[in-house]
């Protein structure tokens, strides 16, 4: 496809502007795919919330509440954004912007079908997670340029608690990269043609998976590691005094986070867009090589997502010490062992 | 059992840092103002500021007579409000010297009982909201909206039921009273599962609550601490077993003493209580004594002048009713003496030396309704 | 039920008077003697009064009550005791060292009769306002009184 867009635009343009044009468009396709993706997970959210405590959710706001999330939106956009008056101008306003950026930029090597990939780098995984690691900065400057102590909490334990998930987080990938030997996004998808990682890599990806979707869920200070945004503890924490489009920002940014995760999770443990084949019933294999790549991904992408929704509304919170515990004391020897464990296996050939 | 906290005083370093929690805050059940010595996360001194919702209802009764201060204590534990009415009934009653029918009675413990189931739902749905659990408040108020549409057909209202008068109950129960109750007892019993599978058998919540805000027996006693955070610390203190009142003395139930004294006794404690009083209102339901629901009292109430003392067992605790009369037909003096004054002591004990997430997890188990503290 | 404790409190404190109130037995002790005999009742063996129920005044125009309503949980009995108060200088010593409750009741009797407590740890002004004046459950109080000149010094009044 991006092929079949390149051929029409060098038809149409010098190659120079061809490129450019290129990637204005590949970047309006992004922001829209970023958009939408956002509205639907707010819709979804907000519906599984409620399926789960017995109650319908939004119903009024066009059929079924739909419409919802626009209203929300309309709703943050007229509201009156305050700066706090000794609040650090400068940080304060830059902090949401950084956030957001930085989540934007982890679309790049993310392989949505086996033509739709903006950037084939070859370190694209170790590109993911360098650039998503830099929302901290955000996290922090939000913080401390609000002068607001309970802020200041909020952005403190936020912050040691993403820097600390982020190393267990790693090693999980990092298991599935030596497996498969490569970094880049295609290479590991590729070698998921004649199975997934989950079902090949046995007793150490299923571990590897296990920490990764434990430590994201941390990354993503979501529930039960939401300790930094807790109402009841600290009221909404590092992002107290944001208010209309700058909270929009975060919102947004903790959405497109949730999904870059699960998009992550997908491509080294799911199979990326490779649709589900089981051994030797082609007949089975042939119906689902029917269904078109894209539709596996997203697919697969939401029901991750549906587990982080799940998570959140079931269980109660983590206190800071039994989060920071349950990640150094457990989390990183288990991850480390499951690695070194990984690698013997992998030698050996006892993989699938 | 870890980190058993609360009962130690930790030396202030330099970096000292103070936090007002409240009085608006989503986890302080009412208007509470606490003041924090943070050094880090660790709590090191608290002092608590009240007064937020003081109306004056002492001195406001000195002015009403005595069939109108009565609706007053509604307002101050609003969760156990049956019980308070009941409470002041029975003292000018005790002071009159007037006979209550039998009918009166039980139907006064039957409501007494709903009265404490609904307090302690509530109770666990919020527990559940404050350690983060959102999930289970909804589970809960499933259960107290039907036992509140009983209430509104019985007495006209869900929440200040203004039902018992010196000498009985206002109206009579309405006929389908004794099938609805049944109905939702019946219900209760088959959903109390899930109360178990959401909060308490959840890893999450038990190492957030076992170890947590320690409580010692005679720290409890010395503190005068009553109801379910006293039982937890082994204290045995049901008014309704020490001194019966109304239909109490005809029907059997366990007092729950546990000895543990951290959060998570509490909470044991409180959902077994909330069994009890299932037992409680299935013994009674079916065995309503037909005869008059209220006796007639003739004329101004006047007791004789002197003093008049009734305790009762609120959903949280001992409530003590002083009644000082002079012969006229106002009350020369009222003291209340509440539960959650008296339980607000433990706050600073069994919080110190813990964190920010330990007080919250301490104040979900003491359970302070704060209108009854400021009165 | 809760027993009565008549023969022992005569044996022990024979020259109290004795008497009733609201049918619970019931002491009169001196305010200089106070601290001693709680201090007793506290510690004696076979009175062991552990438990400051309640602790409560009562403003008789003449005089100021101060009723201590103590319990014993091993032994199953409660008492009262009573001082009786000047009006123009009420003090009384802390009970804050032998029962940890007190420390609240002193502040609310602090604050709503005007008692102060010689040793209380953070004797202050409980539900009032701290700039108060007057002391709100006393007979002589006058509540519209002190309400509006209140107001009008904090400048709260719309209408003036």
């Amino acid at each position: 496809m991006t092929h079949w867009i390149g051929e029409k635009l060098n038809a149409l343009f010098s190659p120079e502007w061809a490129a450019y044009v290129g990637y204005i468009l590949a970047g309006l396709a992004i922001i829209i795919l970023v958009v939408v993706m956002a509205v639907v997970s707010i819709y979804l959210e907000r519906k599984i919330a409620a399926f789960m405590q017995m109650r319908l959710g939004p119903m009024r706001v066009g059929k079924w509440g739909t419409l919802q999330a626009f209203a929300d939106v309309f709703k943050l956009m007229l509201k009156e954004p305050l700066t706090p008056a000794q609040a650090d101008k400068q940080l304060f306003n830059i902090a949401p912007y950084l956030v957001l950026t930085v989540s934007f930029l982890a679309f790049a090597p993310i392989a949505f079908s086996p033509s739709l990939q903006l950037w084939d780098m070859n370190i694209g995984v170790l590109y993911i997670t360098s650039v998503s690691s830099m929302g901290v900065i955000g996290i922090l400057m939000a913080g401390w340029a609000s002068n607001n102590k309970y802020s200041l909490l909020g952005a403190m334990r936020s912050g040691a608690q993403i820097v600390s998930y982020e190393l267990s987080a790693g090693i999980a990938i990092l298991t599935i990269v030596m497996m498969s030997g490569s970094l880049s996004v295609s290479g590991i998808i590729k070698s998921q043609a004649d199975g997934w990682w989950i079902f090949k890599g046995h007793i150490p990806a299923l571990i590897a998976f296990v920490i990764f979707a434990i430590a994201s869920t941390a990354e993503l200070n979501r529930a039960p590691f939401d300790l930094a945004e807790a109402e009841q503890e600290l009221t909404a924490g590092f992002h107290t005094e944001y208010s209309g489009m700058q909270f929009a920002m975060f919102f947004l940014a903790e959405y497109t986070n949730m999904f870059i995760v699960s998009m992550l999770g997908t491509t080294l443990f799911l199979g990326g867009w490779m649709p589900l084949h089981i051994g030797n019933w082609d007949a089975f294999n042939q119906i689902m090589d029917k269904i078109p790549p894209f539709l596996w991904f997203f697919g697969k992408v939401f029901i991750s997502l549906f587990m982080f929704i799940w998570f959140r509304w079931t269980f109660p919170r983590l206190r800071i010490d039994q989060l920071l515990k349950l990640e150094w004391k457990y989390l990183l020897p288990i991850g480390m062992v499951n690695l070194v464990i990984g690698s013997i296996i992998t030698w050996l050939g006892w993989i699938f | 059992m870890e980190n058993i906290i609360g009962s130690q005083i930790i030396q202030s370093s330099d970096d000292e840092f103070i936090i007002n929690v409240g009085p608006q805050h989503p986890s302080t059940h009412g208007v509470l103002h606490l003041q924090l010595k943070l050094d880090g996360e660790k709590i090191v001194d608290l002092k608590p500021f009240l007064g937020y919702i003081h109306r004056g209802i002492e001195k406001m009764s000195e002015s009403l007579n005595y069939k109108q201060f009565i609706y007053l204590t509604s307002r101050m534990d609003y969760l156990s409000a049956h019980i308070n009415n009941q409470a002041c009934c029975l003292a000018i009653e005790k002071a009159i010297q007037a006979e209550v029918p039998e009918r009166a009675r039980v139907i006064r413990t039957l409501m007494a009982e709903l009265a404490r189931l609904t307090s302690h739902q509530l109770w666990w749905g919020s527990t559940g909201l404050d350690m983060g659990a959102v999930s289970p408040f909804f589970y809960a108020f499933r259960e107290r909206e039907m036992i509140l549409e009983i209430f509104e057909e019985t007495c006209g209202s869900r929440l200040t039921m203004n039902y018992c008068v010196p000498g009985g109950v206002m109206n009579d129960i309405h006929p389908d009273f004794v099938r609805k109750v049944k109905q939702i007892i019946k219900q209760f019993r088959d959903n109390l599962h899930e109360y178990d599978e959401l909060l308490t058998n959840n890893p999450i919540f038990q190492s957030r609550t076992i170890g947590v805000g320690y409580l010692s027996r005679e720290e409890a006693i010395s503190l005068a601490c009553t109801g379910p955070v006293a039982r937890a610390s082994g204290i045995s203190c049901d008014v309704r077993k020490k001194e019966p009142y109304d239909a109490y003395d005809r029907v059997t139930f366990d007092e729950i003493i546990t000895t543990e004294g951290d959060c998570f006794a509490r909470y044991k404690v409180r959902l077994e209580e909330m069994k009890q009083s299932m037992n409680i209102i299935e013994q009674l339901i079916d065995n309503i004594p037909a005869g008059e629901y209220r006796t007639k009292i003739k004329g101004i109430i006047k007791p004789p002048a002197g003093e008049y003392y009734q305790r009762v067992e609120t959903a949280r605790g001992e409530l003590g009713i002083y009644l000082v009369s002079d012969g006229t037909n106002k009350p020369y003096r009222i003291k209340f003496r509440t539960p959650n004054f008296s339980n607000l002591g433990a706050l600073k004990p069994m919080s110190l030396g813990g964190k920010i997430g330990d007080l919250v997890a301490i104040m979900a188990s003491l359970d302070l309704i704060i209108p009854d503290i400021d009165r | 039920m809760q027993q009565q404790p008549e023969a022992i409190i005569t044996q022990i404190f024979p020259d109290l008077p004795l008497g009733r109130w609201a049918q619970l037995v019931a002491i009169t002790v001196k305010q200089d003697d106070l601290y001693t005999v709680c201090t007793q009742l506290r510690q004696h063996p076979s009175l062991d009064f552990d438990m400051l129920v309640c602790l409560t005044a009562v403003d008789r125009t003449t005089y100021l009550e101060v009723i201590y309503h103590l319990r014993s949980t091993s032994r199953n009995h409660d008492l009262i005791v009573k001082t009786e108060l000047n009006e123009a200088q009420p003090e009384l010593p802390s009970m804050v060292p032998v029962w940890k409750s007190a420390e609240l009741f002193e502040m609310e009797i602090y604050d709503m009769f005007g008692i102060v407590f010689k040793g209380h740890p953070d004797l202050r002004r409980l539900f009032m306002p701290e700039d108060w004046e007057g002391y709100p459950l006393r007979k002589s109080y006058n509540a519209n009184e002190v309400a509006d000149n209140y107001l009008k010094s904090h400048q709260l009044l719309i209408n003036q």
